[in-house]
């Protein structure tokens, strides 16, 4: 029997050592300045930036202080406490106090207890202090009226005190115990201490996050999402680990008190066996949730599996559901259904639905009320019909089941499955890890987990060969406890009550390809119009943004009316009678599977809007001040409104609302099919955003997945939207990450080397998503451009109201589209089934003065010749800049103008004022990206008399005939040589595994030019895509700071004939790389025979043109120029050079 | 086990010690002690230590066994320790805790569990020792005599039935040792005291039994008295002229003296015999029977050994 009263004597006693040790109060104010610093940080990158984007919202300190703050503490306090702990033994030995203390008549095990008790207590004790520090802090700033910072969610700080905090150092302090006791040397067991937390930080990091959530001794991986919606503290398997380490501590300890040098009573076999039996408790408990896991990856493994094996079975068409659920949150779920259902081409014997196998089958009967044989096995519910069903035959059976859906059965086939995903990587818990919620607080019952039967097997909107959506109607009624409020497809209606529950009616006017029902105690927000109505649903605690935007409350109203008669007006009519928006804890998975991950946060007649979203965004921190827009156009309640239609277009968490809600109109009534369906999809759906709320969107959980790549993302939007913002044009957050995404080359590479039909979505989908972006985007651009929004409407509605609860084909899109006006072949060639692109050449673009308007006002004329080299038609439109004094610069887009295959036109416009700057926009072409247009001389004011050219023109079609010899830097001829060893391409070979996702032809590349001046020039050869450059279709070229000459851009040709040539160097505008200074460059040319001649070339004193670096006498035959990074200024540019024989120059 | 305790003492039957490398700390030694002060004399090395040790069951002796107040030392430690209070040679205390804190703390350990009691006894125990105007400092900050005090202290703070004490006076100041001799004295009447010491002074008054170990082995066992006795014949003074006194080195210097312009030395013979001009002292002191002893035991120990041919 321990004596408690020596336990707490020793620990008293440690305690009051570590409580006097410098080093304890250093880890501390380390730990908590770390934490405040976090803290405070977050606070303001909430307060500051979260009503501006819902992504930002979800690093809410409020929620997440412990995980984003937390951890710090946990890190360095884990670090300190070796340095407390690991004084067990070696202090007395050292003040030579051991053996009076070793006379004394208590146990080695009351020692070691007490003395990690002595050492707990410090460490876990400032955690209170922590946690009250911060409530009182963010009370403190949030009541002061300061724009950042509020108290922290409780239930969070509990569990990051008890759960996280308090088993985690009792493991440490017990591991540090033992080792210091097998390893007496300090030092030795520091540095293997030390070595032991990097090894498992380390592990974390590295191992998948079903295995690193064992090893997370600190905790951080269990706690989950803390929602004001739900009522888990922690899940349980979180509590289990949480337990299990505090016993595994427990056990180690015995161990401790069983190896302690310290001469005892008792046995210290007995002792330590003791303490290995709790030790291995403990890890049999983990190794339960790790085998829990990876039964959970067995599970969908092989329900996948059997889905697969049915997957050519005979599908039944599902025309409508109806019956009764009943929801007891967090007990029961009854499901009491009548599915009617429409026999396929074929006859078929047996109906094969999916069901949740979590789901029991209770009841199972035709329409005339006869029980039905039927196996549901693996989530495959397949009932065999008493008579074979003949094609379009139509058939009604019951189904009644009892029992709560097995969370696991979701999202099957997945691109990311969460538990596999690098814990580096995991950043889709963002984004949520529930498959769905069946909480005593909230029920968010969601289509994947086919809680309601799914025809056929598991068959997602994107898969590419066997693509099919079955459409039906709905009328269910739903039963939720009394004052709860529930959301399904479309309105609810009071369906009357009986003794247990509330009962809802949810019939909607049109079909549904899936079915939510969200439930809670809900605070309502809504008001009809047109016979629709439109709710908010948020959790009571999270009013707080109704009442600060309650002044734009009629504006909202104002949009949703006049977006809602367009559509209708256009055909395009709201298919239900209800739209709500609701709010869902974060913790709720709000992506898809496939390899897709798409936004699973709109579905029909619902959009979910995080907790961590609008509900608790700042917008009062915004808002403060209301004075301060006073003096704006349209005042507080217009800057309110802007701010609400940013905060959801500026959602990369998949929570755009105008995206989102577009899908009803479209995507919801029909769907394309087939090996096409994917694409064509994912475009109409592009044009349903586009008509409805005039915006795209951009989500992909893959930008969730790859972990601390996101910082990256991150930084190349936002330099990007910066850069267009310096030059003065107009951009937004949502377009830069578009842009910045979708122009990597290795999306450029997918696009160029398979079509949207041949390509295989799940090598490396992470790319092929924006690959079907970046075309998707183009082709409904071209569309969208060239019909406009009514048209475009029309065109849409024409589909969807010939195929409403059915699929459509391209060839019947094709038709709609030329009804509207829109030649689709002709503008876009083979968009699917090819990789073919258009290349746009502009060999030609002037312009002069013509005379004056009838005003007397100055008129000049632009004309641009375009060819198009390439086979394949496109679509471009030029843009023009202009830059005033004391005037916001403005980029002007022209028309829309399609180019056949080789074929060439000349384009004319009128314009006011002169443009500073002019461009090529391609929507898709081999250009990539807008580029620059060199103007030819121009004279303001001579006014020429000529004919005024407006429109297009075509003119012949001929390439050039030319007796240069061009190399660019993308030309095959260009290679990179470091230290005299020549390596095509990339010549960073060590690194070249790690940066192969960021490599353009075989070099590192760089998308902005903002950072070249600020951030410094790189030391490898490196190529820039910008508009200023020289390139046929692509404008590239490749830089490098100054060196000593061994870095070498070598470009190679082959001369046709031997004789005196020109060289000439290209220097692009200098203007791309800002602040640097250009000044002598060094080079070689080395001939057939090997002769080797020295250029140099005065980069600074050329024209940003070509420009004569030498004239050399060549025989025919192989001829190289060696451009190293030797000069005299900061930067050498590998852009293009061209041979050209010198022949009577 | 009461009655056990109300009959204390201390058993050791044949101990053996050997440490690592061979070489025998302790060697078959036998040894019953009662209440009262027991000095246990004898030079650096001979083992004094490691019996202490043993007998406060920190080390399990290689052989024999030793016990304590009834209690085997190394099947019954917990009941052998509650019995001990234990001075180490080299004891200091946690640097960091206050005086009041560290004997507060061994208190508990040593199992007053009563607070207030628990209060008035370290209040007690410091007064004892002299500490009681230091208690609220920390030990880093003690002197060196301080701190044996507080070892002292730290030894009797839960009132033992045995002390057991190596050697105490080390760092003490000639005052203080007075006051440590009065103590021991004083808190031999009722317990078992060992005070171990390589100062026969130390032993002082209250000392009525004593043994003396060498290299590992009991050499003598009695009372001062019967070493003294033993002694007679083995001490000498010699009176020198002048200040300068060279003694042989087959003698031991005990003291040296100078009176009227002659130099008188104290020496003790190793072998019995007397130098020259030498006068036998009929009463030596306690120490100089120890050296005599020692002296004679050293050159028995090398007949043994054939060091010294006779």
């Amino acid at each position: 029997m321990m004596n408690i009263k020596s336990i707490l004597s020793i620990a008293r006693a440690e305690t009051l050592v570590i409580r006097r040790l410098a080093r304890y109060w250093l880890f501390l104010a380390i730990s908590f300045l770390f934490v405040f610093i976090a803290f405070i940080y977050y606070s303001a990158l909430h307060g500051l930036y979260s009503s501006h984007s819902a992504t930002v919202g979800l690093l809410s300190p409020r929620f997440l202080v412990t995980s984003i703050a937390g951890v710090l503490y946990l890190v360095i306090y884990s670090i300190g406490v070796i340095f407390l702990a690991f004084d067990v033994r070696a202090r007395d030995l050292r003040e030579r106090m051991h053996e009076v203390l070793d006379s004394r008549p208590y146990s080695n095990l009351e020692l070691v207890i007490g003395r990690f008790l002595g050492v707990l207590i410090p460490a876990w004790v400032p955690m209170l202090f922590l946690i009250v520090l911060i409530q009182l802090v963010g009370f403190l700033l949030k009541t002061s009226g300061m724009p950042i910072g509020e108290p922290a969610q409780i239930t969070s700080l509990l569990s990051f005190v008890f759960l996280i905090g308090l088993p985690s150092f009792a493991f440490i302090i017990s591991i540090v115990f033992l080792v210091t006791l097998l390893v007496r040397n300090r030092l030795v067991a520091s540095i293997t201490l030390l070595l032991l937390i990097a090894a498992s930080f380390g592990g974390m990091y590295f191992l998948p996050v079903y295995k690193a959530r064992v090893f997370d001794f600190l905790g951080l991986m269990q706690s989950g999402y803390p929602s004001d919606l739900t009522a888990s503290f922690m899940p349980l398997t979180g509590i289990i680990h949480r337990v299990a380490t505090l016993l595994a501590s427990l056990g180690i300890l015995g161990i401790c008190a069983a190896v302690h040098p310290r001469l005892d009573d008792g046995s210290r076999v007995k002792t330590g066996f003791i303490g290995a039996i709790v030790v291995a408790i403990a890890v049999v408990i983990t190794g339960g949730i790790l085998y829990g896991h990876m039964k959970e990856m067995k599970d969908q493994e092989r329900w996948l599996k059997t889905q697969m094996e049915y997957h050519k079975a005979p599908v039944p068409d599902i025309t409508k559901i109806s019956g009764r659920v009943e929801i007891s949150p967090g007990k029961e779920f009854i499901l009491d259904i009548k599915i009617a259902f429409r026999v396929p081409a074929n006859p078929i014997k047996t109906a094969l639905f999916t069901l949740n196998p979590g789901q029991r089958v209770v009841e199972l009967l035709d329409s005339s009320g006869k029980p039905l044989s039927y196996k549901h096995e693996e989530g495959i519910l397949d009932i065999t019909m008493p008579d074979t069903l003949t094609q379009g035959e139509e058939v009604v059976i019951g189904l009644k089941t009892e029992g709560v859906p097995d969370k696991h059965f979701a999202y099957l086939k997945s691109a990311v499955n969460p538990l596999k995903l690098k814990s580096k990587d995991s950043n889709t818990t963002l984004l949520g890890n529930e498959n769905y919620v069946f909480d005593r607080k909230f029920v968010a019952l969601m289509p994947a987990v086919r809680w309601l039967p799914l025809s056929g097997v598991e068959n997602s909107m994107e898969n590419q060969q066997n693509n099919r959506v079955d459409f039906f109607n709905v009328d269910l009624t739903v039963g939720v406890p009394k004052g709860w409020l529930v959301a399904g497809p479309g309105r609810r209606n009071k369906a009357g009550e009986d003794k247990r529950f509330d009962l809802y009616r949810f019939a909607p006017p049109s079909v549904v390809p899936e079915v939510a029902i969200l439930a809670s105690e809900y605070e309502s927000r809504s008001y009809e119009t047109d016979g629709i109505v439109m709710e908010l649903l948020v959790n009571k605690k999270h009013i707080k943004n109704l009442d600060v935007l309650s002044d734009t409350k009629e504006k909202v109203r104002e949009y949703i009316d006049t977006t809602l008669r367009e559509a209708k007006e256009a055909g395009l009519t709201y298919p239900y009678d209800g739209f709500s928006l609701v709010e869902v804890p974060t913790n709720l998975r709000t992506y898809g599977g496939g390899w897709r991950l798409d936004t699973v946060q709109t579905m029909p007649g619902i959009m979910l809007l995080k907790e961590l979203s609008l509900p608790t965004a700042r917008f009062d921190s915004a808002f403060r001040n209301p004075d301060k827009f006073k003096n704006q156009e349209g005042g507080i309640v217009k800057a309110k409104w802007d701010r609400l239609m940013s905060y959801f277009q500026q959602d990369f968490s998949g929570g755009n609302i105008f995206t989102g809600a577009a899908r009803n109109f479209f995507l919801f009534q029909t769907a394309a099919g087939g090996p096409e369906g994917m694409p064509v999809n994912f475009v109409m759906d592009t044009l349903s955003g586009l008509v409805l709320a005039d915006t795209k969107g951009y989500f992909s959980a893959h930008i969730f997945a790859e972990g601390n790549a996101v910082n990256q993302i991150i930084q190349n939007v936002i330099v990007s939207y910066f850069q267009l913002r310096n030059a003065g044009i107009q951009d937004t957050i949502l377009s830069s990450t578009i842009r910045t995404r979708t122009s990597r080359p290795v999306v450029w590479e997918k696009a160029l080397e398979s079509s949207l039909l041949d390509i295989d979505p799940w090598k490396e989908p992470a790319d092929m998503v924006d690959y079907l972006i970046l075309k998707g985007y183009a082709v409904a651009d071209s569309i969208y451009k060239t019909l406009g929004r009514e048209k475009t409407a029309a065109f849409l509605a024409s589909i969807r109201k010939n195929h409403t609860g059915g699929q459509f084909s391209v060839s019947d899109m094709k038709t709609a589209l030329n009804e509207q006006g829109y030649d689709m072949d002709a503008s876009l060639g083979d968009w699917l089934g090819s990789t073919g692109l258009a290349g746009f050449v502009v060999p030609e673009a002037k312009a002069y003065r013509v005379a004056d308007d009838a005003n007397g006002s100055p008129r000049y004329q632009l004309l641009f010749t375009v060819r198009n080299d390439e086979p394949v038609p496109g679509t471009f439109y030029f843009a023009y800049y202009y830059t005033a004094q004391n005037q916001r610069a403005e980029l002007i887009s022209g028309e829309t103008i399609h180019l056949a295959g080789r074929h060439a036109i000349q384009y004319g416009t009128i314009v006011s004022r002169m443009p500073t700057m002019f461009f090529l926009a391609p929507v898709l072409s081999y250009n990539r990206s807008t580029f620059e247009l060199k103007m030819a001389n121009f004279n303001p004011d001579k006014i020429v008399e000529a004919e005024i050219i407006e429109g297009v023109r075509d003119i012949p079609w001929e390439l050039p005939a030319s007796a240069s010899i061009v190399v660019d830097d993308l030309d095959e001829g260009f290679t990179i040589v470091n230290d005299k060893e020549e390596t095509k391409g990339l010549r960073v070979k060590a690194k070249a595994k790690d940066m192969s996702r960021d490599l353009d032809q075989g070099l590192p590349y760089t998308s902005y030019n903002v950072l070249v001046g600020g951030l410094g020039l790189p030391a490898e050869w490196t190529r820039i895509s910008n508009g200023m450059t020289y390139g046929k279709y692509r404008h590239t070229a490749a830089y490098i700071k100054r060196g000593e000459g061994t870095k070498k851009a070598v470009f190679s040709s082959e001369l046709p004939q031997s004789g005196t040539w020109d060289l000439e160097i290209y220097i692009p505008m200098r203007n791309v790389f800002p602040g640097k200074k250009w000044g002598r460059w060094h080079g070689v040319v080395i001939d057939r025979n090997g002769d080797r001649h020295q250029v140099e070339f005065d980069s600074k004193t050329g024209t940003e043109e070509w420009n004569l670096a030498g004239k050399y006498d060549f025989p025919q035959g192989k001829c190289t120029l060696e451009l190293s990074d030797l000069t005299d200024g900061d930067i050498v540019v590998a852009d293009a050079i061209r041979w050209t024989p010198s022949a009577g120059k | 086990m009461g009655e056990r305790e109300r009959d204390i003492s201390i058993s050791i039957q044949k101990v053996r010690h050997v440490y690592k490398g061979g070489n025998p700390a302790i060697n078959g030694m036998s040894l019953d002690i009662h209440t009262g002060l027991f000095g246990m004399l004898g030079p650096n090395g001979a083992g004094k230590s490691t019996l202490m040790r043993i007998i406060c069951s920190l080390l399990v002796p290689t052989e024999g066994r030793v016990i304590v107040g009834g209690h085997d030392v190394v099947k019954e430690r917990r009941h052998v320790r509650r019995l001990l209070g234990y001075l180490p040679q080299d004891f200091n205390a946690w640097r960091l805790h206050r005086v009041e804190e560290v004997l507060g703390t061994l208190a508990t350990l040593s199992g007053l569990e009563n607070n207030s009691e628990r209060r008035a006894r370290v209040a007690e125990i410091l007064e004892l020792v002299g500490l009681l105007d230091v208690s609220h400092r920390k030990v880093k900050s003690l002197s060196g005599g301080m701190v044996r005090r507080l070892g002292v202290a730290q030894a009797l703070i839960h009132d033992p039935k045995i002390l057991i004490v190596d050697e105490p006076t080390v760092g003490l100041d000639p005052e203080e040792r007075i006051h440590f001799r009065q103590l021991m004295a004083k808190l031999g009447k009722d317990r078992i005291i060992i005070l171990s010491t390589h100062i026969v002074g130390d032993l002082g008054a209250g000392c009525h039994d004593l043994a003396l170990i060498d290299r590992g082995r009991l050499e003598f066992r009695g009372s001062p008295e019967k070493l003294i006795a033993h002694a007679k014949g083995f001490v000498f003074e010699i009176h020198m002229e002048g200040n300068r006194a060279e003694p042989s080195d087959q003698y031991e210097v005990v003291s040296q003296e100078q009176k009227l312009g002659r130099t008188i030395i104290r020496v003790v013979s190793r072998m019995g015999e007397i130098p020259d001009g030498a006068v036998p002292v009929d009463n030596p002191t306690l120490e100089e029977a120890y050296l005599a002893f020692m002296a004679s035991n050293s050159v028995k120990q090398a007949v043994k050994g054939g060091e010294v041919q006779s």
